[in-house]
């Protein structure tokens, strides 16, 4: 395609050397929107663009200024560089680029005669290699959670694990002391299960702990916390809970914990579960806190078995 | 398991409040901005939010005194209002057909800004940006800063084109 404007242009101003000077894919339209030099580089944005054609037949403008058009009339308002992004209308929805355009003035009469539109491919090299570093870094958040995750659970049950809940209870004994705070601690155990070991074996016993751990999962709310204390012992906090509706939730659990049931060698076992229960005080350590739940489970233990006691109140 | 301390975090004398806030956010993401983009594009980004905040004020100003054009005076009054109620403290130094020369005792963008000039370019998008709509020309230079340093700011708007521009000047025209 021949070109007419660019002896006009270059009466005014020396468009091969601005375009010499230039690192990026960069172009020179008219103010009446023709493309009048193009250098080398463009062609790896737009294969097939060439000097003549008109820029909005190659490209929409995809931002604040909405077309070809307005980005003249900006450039014409004020000096300086102008960010833009522009999508070229052949190469598909994903060739869209970030560019800059300024105004060309005449070196004799100042006045306006073109604008310089500059493809800034380093950031779009660099935005494609941000995405591909966020994509590395959600792999990298998502190792971490898990990491975090293994961390806190306790493997065999899915609750937490102890060094969770020992600072899990720190917290609470905290903010306790700061406002008022109404919670339980919960310890339960569950009842002659070194016979069930011995019976049945280990298999089954972490079967048994596995199954109680999904009873007491199943009955918590949102806010409940339940870790797998050690052995056959879970620790559970309830939050907001009061006497009677730790009571409450407890009776309910050990009647859950006793129906389920769980089948080996065709035979069916359950078994039962002791409940310890202490009311967090004001003036509580996560130790004394603990050490009355344990004592409460002391007395379940002592009186029978499958049963829930509640501690002297601190 | 070991006791937290305890700490009154409101009585903490950390230098963090609303205007803070908005302040320290405008200059992280020109930080941001300048060290992905380069100093060049970021300024090229900040002069488009600033012609759009100019855009704003200035409707503003039309809507409420009723008056679509200012005469070079009010536009300098105008000025001066417009900084005291972001926080800056402008005086008019000079006003005349050919320039206005405003100085400054204090940053809006707060004592922070120091070694950070870049945010000046929106004060000159933004007068510049408004002076054309009354004027049809203007070319602004921020001469002195707080943020270079300098004990006042000193912006000069011409309104008049000059024959032999002085780079430091960014211009402005009315294409409406």
């Amino acid at each position: 395609m021949s070109n007419d404007l660019v002896p006009e242009i270059d009466k005014h101003i020396n468009s091969k050397t601005v375009l010499a000077n230039i690192k990026h894919a960069a172009l020179i339209v008219d103010l009446g929107g023709v493309i009048a030099r193009v250098n080398q580089r463009f062609a790896q944005v737009d294969n097939d663009i060439c000097e003549g054609q008109r820029l909005q037949d190659r490209f929409s403008e995809q931002s604040v200024f909405g077309s070809v058009a307005n980005v003249t009339k900006h450039a014409l308002g004020m000096s300086g560089l102008h960010p833009c992004r522009i999508q070229s209308k052949h190469g598909g929805t994903e060739n869209t680029f970030l560019a800059f355009f300024s105004l060309l003035r005449s070196r004799f009469t100042h006045k306006p005669v073109a604008i310089l539109l500059q493809i800034d491919d380093r950031n779009a090299r660099l935005a494609k290699s941000l995405v591909e570093t966020q994509k590395l870094s959600q792999l990298h958040n998502s190792a971490l959670r898990k990491l975090h995750s293994d961390g806190i659970h306790d493997p065999l049950s899915g609750l937490k694990n102890r060094r969770f809940m020992d600072s899990f209870l720190q917290m609470q004994c905290d903010l306790a002391r700061r406002q008022l705070l109404n919670g339980a601690l919960v310890i339960v155990d569950i009842d002659h299960f070194k016979r069930v070991n011995d019976t049945f074996g280990h298999q089954v016993g972490d079967q048994v702990i596995a199954t109680v751990a999904d009873t007491i999962r199943q009955r918590l709310r949102e806010s409940d916390i339940a870790c797998r204390w050690g052995g056959e012992e879970f620790a559970v906090f309830l939050h907001n809970a009061k006497e009677y509706e730790a009571i409450s939730i407890c009776e309910e659990l050990r009647q859950r914990i006793y129906s389920r049931h769980i089948t080996h060698n065709n035979h069916d076992l359950s078994v039962t579960a002791s409940f310890g229960v202490a009311l967090l005080s004001a003036t509580d350590t996560p130790q004394a806190l603990f050490s009355r739940a344990d004592e409460a489970l002391y007395v379940a233990k002592k009186q029978g078995r499958n049963q829930v006691s509640m501690a002297i109140q601190a | 398991m070991g006791q937290s301390k305890d700490i009154e975090f409101v009585e903490l004398n950390v230098d963090i409040d609303q205007q803070r806030f908005y302040q320290q956010c405008l200059l992280e993401l020109n930080e941001v901005l300048q060290s992905i983009l380069g100093k060049n594009e970021s300024a090229a980004f900040i002069s488009l939010v600033s012609v759009r905040i100019a855009e704003f004020f200035i409707k503003q100003y039309h809507e409420q005194s009723g008056q679509r054009y200012f005469s070079v005076t009010q536009l300098a009054n105008l000025f001066v209002d417009l900084k005291r109620r972001i926080g800056g403290d402008f005086f008019i130094e000079e006003v005349d057909s050919q320039k206005i020369v405003l100085r400054n005792n204090r940053c809006p963008f707060g004592d922070k800004i120091l070694g950070n000039t870049a945010l000046c370019n929106m004060t000159a998008d933004v007068f510049g940006k408004i002076a054309v709509g009354s004027n049809n020309y203007a070319a602004v230079s921020v001469d002195e800063a707080i943020a270079r340093g300098d004990p006042q700011c000193k912006v000069t708007i011409l309104l008049q084109p000059e024959e032999q521009l002085l780079d430091k000047y960014k211009e402005y025209y009315n294409v409406e």
